[in-house]
């Protein structure tokens, strides 16, 4: 379960990236956070992962106070609440196998159960033929799969994904989020970020809605509509 | 990918890097090896001194002392409480001694028989100290010829060994520092290549330890490697100037070294060599990999 009590975020320089953002997501959830560029989307998503600390308010991850969390329990969190990155964040060098793998390495798997799951992780995404593949010589489409597949092949609580779709045509960005949605239905909470509302219609889940720091709307499964929400916005 | 695998990667992606990582540890582990050589010598050199006869008699060529005369000398050497050891050597026994020592040369055999050589007594003290009160009373023992005394060489010896141990460790901390540091910046520049992996490892939720290991070991074999050659190369030059060594140290049978000592000497260049790289490595590593 995530929960955002009255959560503030000022950077050092005085930017406010958040403002007194309140929300819950319980375990097994399909969340989308929307918002223009800017409006704080980025800056919950590290701060679930604990890559900074929040200036005012509360950020639980599972009960666990974010901020009272001690620095070497935060590579555990990071195990837990995985995240699917807008540029992939792939290491060049190494071949989608050894990328995936990278992740159960860091949990200390041995070498032959780590084979197989990542085997498995890569039928998930539909890309046994490639695990011997370089990142260089894959689609971005499927470069963000390689991504997913690392993130979920730890079998995480959390899944979080940051503008997944954002360098993705539309049909890999749909093709993307059905991967999202399925992962969501073995029961691991995702956290989607995006700007695209149209492909955010297209799955009917809870969507939260940012602006400028806030939260504008919290709408529950349906099609969500921009129109009421934009006008929410120009008056907040 | 496993930890060896991660570390031969690394290894095999920075050639000059290694290089002069491994030079630098060579170099501070050879001057190591030499120093440790020159002290474990000079350590057996001394106690072939000090377990040798310290002071020697001689007595007027071809005459040998009474029963009595041996008996009374002894009584009196006894009576300090100060002696070690005490051996007389007949004219008899000094003629077998020469003759097995130059049992090669048959023209120095014939010149020389029983008749010219001197009687002796060889003492030893139990402390270097009380050499000079056991010397004089050898001294002035009725036909005593000649007195060799060892208290000075064993003096300079003694000094001899403090100097070079105390040079050693000047010399040797300042190259283990040196190379610590060399490790340290190659080890460095090695993390700053890698920033980006790292970056995606502490995203992916890799410890801190998960992320230092290959460094550390890395700069661990740059050590053993160190190590391993200086110790070949100190190796080679003692069997190079063995010869030389052996003939400038006549009796004193230090030489060949033994295989163990060697063995044993390659087994603490090694540790210190893997200190070197573990040190300079975990340094490396807490000093670069804060995030």
């Amino acid at each position: 379960m995530i929960v955002f009590q009255k959560v503030t975020k000022v950077f050092p320089d005085g930017t406010g990236a958040l403002s007194q953002v309140s929300f819950q997501i319980k375990k097994g959830e399909f969340v989308f956070l929307i918002g223009p560029s800017g409006a704080g989307k980025t800056s919950i998503m590290k701060l679930l992962r604990r890559e900074m600390l929040s200036s005012e308010g509360t950020v639980l991850v599972n009960d666990k106070n974010l901020s009272e969390m001690e620095i070497k329990e935060v590579p555990l969190l990071r195990r837990k609440v995985s995240m699917c990155f807008q540029d992939f964040k792939l290491l060049m060098d190494r071949t989608v196998m050894e990328n995936i793998g990278l992740s159960l390495e860091v949990l200390g798997v041995e070498e032959e159960e780590v084979e197989k799951r990542v085997a498995e992780s890569l039928k998930n995404v539909n890309l046994e033929k490639k695990g011997n593949f370089f990142p260089l010589q894959l689609s971005g489409g499927e470069l963000q799969r390689v991504g997913i597949a690392r993130a979920i092949v730890s079998k995480p609580e959390i899944l979080l994904a940051d503008e997944p779709t954002g360098n993705l045509d539309p049909e890999s960005a749909f093709e993307v989020l059905k991967l999202f949605k399925e992962i969501n239905l073995t029961g691991t909470t995702v956290v989607v970020a995006t700007h695209n509302v149209e492909l955010v219609n297209k799955f009917e889940e809870r969507v939260i809605a940012l602006a400028n720091g806030k939260v504008v709307s919290d709408s529950p499964k349906g099609k969500y509509e921009l129109v009421k929400v934009e006008k929410r916005r120009k008056k907040s | 990918m496993n930890l060896w695998q991660k570390t031969s990667t690394q290894i095999r992606r920075s050639p000059f890097q290694n290089l002069a990582a491994i030079m630098t540890t060579t170099l501070t582990l050879l001057v190591v090896a030499v120093f440790s050589l020159l002290s474990f010598g000079s350590i057996q050199i001394l106690k072939y001194f000090e377990t040798a006869p310290q002071v020697i008699a001689f007595f007027k060529p071809g005459e040998d002392l009474a029963d009595v005369a041996i008996a009374n000398i002894r009584a009196q050497l006894d009576k300090t409480g100060k002696m070690n050891d005490f051996t007389y050597v007949s004219t008899r026994e000094a003629e077998a001694i020469y003759k097995d020592k130059n049992k090669d040369n048959p023209l120095l055999l014939e010149l020389v028989d029983f008749n010219i050589l001197p009687a002796s007594i060889e003492i030893s003290a139990k402390d270097l100290k009380d050499l000079g009160e056991l010397k004089n009373i050898l001294s002035v023992q009725e036909g005593v010829d000649e007195v060799v005394f060892y208290e000075d060489v064993i003096n300079s010896l003694s000094n001899w060994i403090v100097s070079v141990k105390r040079l050693g460790a000047g010399v040797i901390s300042y190259l283990v520092l040196e190379s610590v540091l060399v490790v340290i910046v190659i080890i460095g520049m090695q993390i700053a290549s890698k920033r980006e992996e790292i970056q995606i490892l502490r995203l992916i939720g890799a410890t801190d330890w998960f992320i230092r290991k290959p460094f550390i070991l890395t700069a661990m074999l740059y050590g053993l490697a160190g190590s391993f050659i200086a110790w070949g190369f100190s190796y080679l030059l003692l069997l190079y100037s063995t010869p030389f060594l052996a003939n400038w140290l006549g009796d004193i049978p230090l030489l060949p070294i033994s295989i163990l000592v060697m063995l044993i000497m390659l087994g603490g260049e090694l540790i210190l060599g893997a200190l070197i790289g573990a040190v300079g490595g975990f340094l490396a590593t807490h000093r670069f990999l804060k995030e």
